[in-house]
């Protein structure tokens, strides 16, 4: 048991301390993000005091496994507080702390009481910054009332900031309604304040606008507290919060919330449940019914399973992975079931799916059968390559469709890396591109075709190159899904030109290739052009296509480099351009 | 080599034959130069293939071209590449040129430059080959060019014409004095006989 024995002065100390101390950019590093933990009865023995033990321990191995520092729980620490429920969820927290990792978590609708808020500082310290804070720092806090429920740090080069709605410690703001209200200019201040890019998320139990609850962050329906909506999604978006994070629905739903006066927006990730309880979302979508104009735009969901949030932080890019359990009720992946678990389920974790975002990026919301040629960025790092990437062909032809009907957008954002990185390796910078996939479960998409410029003079072949899972380069066409490589091509790029065809066009000066996933972009040499496969493309290799001039591609299809079906000096003239020298 | 004179523009336009090639936008004149030559049978003489730009400039990356003509007229003797796409004898051009069958030449070159490198002098006509031929026997044969890619400095086939060119293969001048001179002995001995009938 994790008890505090620090008064409030030296804490006070500590406070002071810890702020002193700055934020330092490092190699990537991870964080876990977890939903409510709720649990009814104790069948099997081994979910004591409402809290899932069984869940969670599993949820904790997960956590292990991937080399975390830290982990959030947003909420519903238990499913009926009391102080023995409370020790229950902090043993079980002591199995990641020991293992070096911190946690922090939030409060939610299940401890709402202001016993609980004076509890909080006792079993969890880490939330005032006392003790078991690891390597986070700069522990805030919007008033004493407050401290240890509402609080915010930094670890390393991310700021978060938990945002608590429930009754104080003083027992006041016993209406849940209304508490986030006077704490949106803390939540703005502390945002702003941080170091420049840096990332920051905000995270609070209750939703922005809930799938099964009415009940949100702001109040009794998505409709509540409008003025303090706006400036709570204006400040967000202002200071680059990409996510807020919540539980309280136990589903796992992405979706773009814009504030109500429409002015500013953020993506809402509502986790998964680690609970025995699974929502099921209602129709019509409390969006639907609470606002006009409606201002959600689904992006992703999942029912009825048991998941976790692997937040990996790289520089300015950060890569969300979503991992998730059938729940144990019976169902299949693609046919999720529903059903109040009474003891505790063997969980599989797969990772479902991937999004993400860069400081450095820009975001594009795809509307359903609208194109996702609006999809263009230009690397702006310092000593860059200056790449651009273009999606120069493509339709968001196939959207998932939500239980309650609606059809998810594609939210496609960019992040950029430097090719520095990857020793010599790639000649142009690293694109991120994420939120291209069609299905949760899948990494597939719809076909695009996707460009990366370069600069200069060719000196042999390059081809648009992603990183495969075991961290190799490799060419993009050859990680389609479902799809064998298609056709290497000089020259620009044609819409009847088939998946998995690839090409460069030395007079733009691009490189371009028909991909069906997204994930991770640069250019690298490649041997795209080598008809005689010793390694380069030379004069050797001209010569074997202009000695075939004039004949038809099915000769020698390699070395029909325009792709017009015969074999002609303009094929020799266009290897001639991407020729070694 | 005996080169003779060039006709006027007009008699050019008037006996040469047109036939366009569709590709690029940027439209291109390839043509035969001297568009119309007489020259004596046994002599040798040459013609250049040339573009000549009719829109935009544009840099050409490798052409190919046939060249038909009547073989019982001419012989061919023998072609040169001009150093429009690189210098000729160099890595700098793969020369593909050759007799495809008797009357029909294919010129055929790719530059192996960048594309940068090329370089061709903005809105000037732009020689790819000189062909010499030797003529074998009085008479007269186009020239007839068909023109199969002319590609410009990225490989995209551009838009072209062709102006085919004419030869006439005339007697060698002593052999043409001999003739008239023979024609000449001829009505003069005519005349004679006539007259010497009439004062009789």
């Amino acid at each position: 048991m994790l008890k505090n024995s620090f008064s409030y002065h030296i804490r006070r100390g500590v406070l002071y301390l810890v702020a002193a101390s700055s934020i330092v950019s490092a190699a990537p590093w991870k964080f876990g993000v977890m939903g409510d933990t709720q649990w009814k009865g104790n069948v099997d023995g081994e979910n004591p005091n409402t809290v899932p033990a069984g869940i969670v321990r599993q949820v904790n191995q997960e956590f292990i496994r991937h080399g975390v520092k830290m982990v959030i729980q947003v909420g519903d620490l238990v499913d009926v507080y009391s102080r023995p429920a409370f020790d229950t969820r902090a043993e079980l927290a002591q199995e990641l702390i020991d293992a070096g990792i911190g946690f922090f978590p939030l409060r939610g609708n299940h401890e709402p009481t202001s016993d609980a808020a004076n509890y909080v500082s006792t079993v969890f310290p880490q939330a005032c910054g006392y003790m078991n804070t690891f390597d986070a720092v700069n522990f805030q806090y919007p008033s004493e009332v407050l401290e240890c429920l509402s609080y915010s740090f930094d670890y390393n080069n991310v700021r978060f900031v938990m945002v608590d709605q429930f009754t104080r410690k003083d027992n006041s703001g016993s209406n849940n309604n209304d508490n986030l209200v006077d704490q949106v200019a803390w939540v703005a201040s502390v945002l702003e304040s941080r170091p420049e890019n840096t990332h920051a998320f905000v995270l609070s139990h209750k939703n922005l606008v809930g799938q099964n609850h009415r009940d949100v962050v702001f109040g009794s329906s998505p409709a509540s507290n409008i003025p303090a909506q706006n400036g709570f999604i204006e400040a967000m978006q202002r200071n680059k919060v990409w996510y807020y994070l919540s539980g309280h629905d136990h589903l796992h739903h992405r979706s773009v919330i814009t504030s109500p006066d429409m002015t500013s927006s953020v993506k809402e990730l509502i986790c998964a449940s680690n609970s025995y309880k699974f929502y099921t979302p209602v129709i019509p979508s409390n969006d639907e019914r609470y606002n006009a104009p409606t201002r959600e735009l689904p992006i992703a969901q999942e029912l009825y399973t048991v998941g976790y949030y692997i937040f990996t932080v790289d520089g300015s890019n950060i890569t969300v992975d979503y991992y998730s359990s059938l729940n144990g009720c019976g169902g299949t992946w693609g046919a999720t079931v529903n059903c109040g678990l009474t003891v505790t389920p063997s969980l599989s974790f797969e990772k479902r799916e991937t999004f993400g975002y860069g400081l450095d990026g820009k975001e594009f919301n795809v509307m359903p059968d609208a194109p996702l040629t609006v999809v263009a960025d230009t690397c702006p790092l310092d000593d860059s390559h200056g790449t651009c990437a273009c999606i120069i062909n493509g339709i968001n032809a196939i959207s998932s469709v939500l239980y309650d009907g609606r059809k998810a957008i594609q939210n496609i954002s960019t992040g950029w890396g430097r090719a520095a990185s990857e020793n010599g390796l790639l000649t142009s910078d690293i694109l991120h591109l994420w939120g291209m996939e069609n299905e949760i479960g899948s990494d597939e998409c719809d076909w695009y075709t996707l460009s990366l410029s370069f600069k200069g003079t060719l000196s042999g072949p390059l081809a648009i190159v992603s990183k495969n899972h075991d961290g190799n380069w490799i060419r993009s066409t050859d990680i389609n899904i479902n799809s064998d490589p298609g056709k290497f091509i000089i020259g620009r790029f044609k819409p009847e030109y088939g998946p998995g065809s690839r090409g460069i066009d030395p007079e733009s000066k691009i490189v371009w290739a028909v991909i069906n996933h997204g994930g991770t972009f640069a250019l690298a040499p490649s041997n795209d052009g080598d008809q005689d496969d010793d390694g380069d493309v030379d004069n050797a290799d001209i010569a074997i296509v202009a000695s075939l001039k004039n004949k038809p591609a099915s000769i020698k299809p390699s070395a029909d480099l325009d792709n017009d079906g015969k074999i002609t000096v303009l094929d020799a003239r266009k290897l001639a351009l991407i020729k070694n020298r | 080599m005996t080169v003779s004179t060039i006709k006027s523009s007009l008699l050019i336009a008037a006996m040469s034959a047109f036939t366009v090639f569709t590709g690029k936008s940027s439209a291109e004149l390839v043509t035969i130069e001297p568009q119309l030559l007489e020259v004596q049978t046994g002599s040798t003489f040459s013609v250049d293939i040339t573009t000549l730009q009719l829109g935009e400039s544009t840099d050409i990356g490798a052409f190919d071209i046939d060249l038909a003509y009547d073989n019982a007229v001419f012989e061919f003797a023998g072609y040169t590449l001009y150093d429009g796409l690189g210098s000729v004898g160099t890595e700098e051009v793969l020369d593909l040129s050759g007799l495809v069958e008797p009357g029909k030449l294919n010129l055929a070159a790719i530059s192996l430059l960048g594309a940068s490198e090329l370089n061709n002098q903005p809105n000037q006509d732009l020689k790819l080959a000189a062909v010499t031929f030797r003529a074998i026997k009085n008479g007269n044969s186009e020239l007839q060019l068909s023109v199969n890619y002319l590609s410009d400095a990225f490989g995209e086939c551009l838009t072209v014409s062709s102006r085919n060119g004419n030869v006439n293969s005339v007697p060698e001048p002593a052999m043409t004095a001999m003739f008239l001179m023979g024609a000449f002995m001829l009505v003069a001995n005519s005349r004679k006989r006539n007259h010497s009938k009439n004062r009789r």
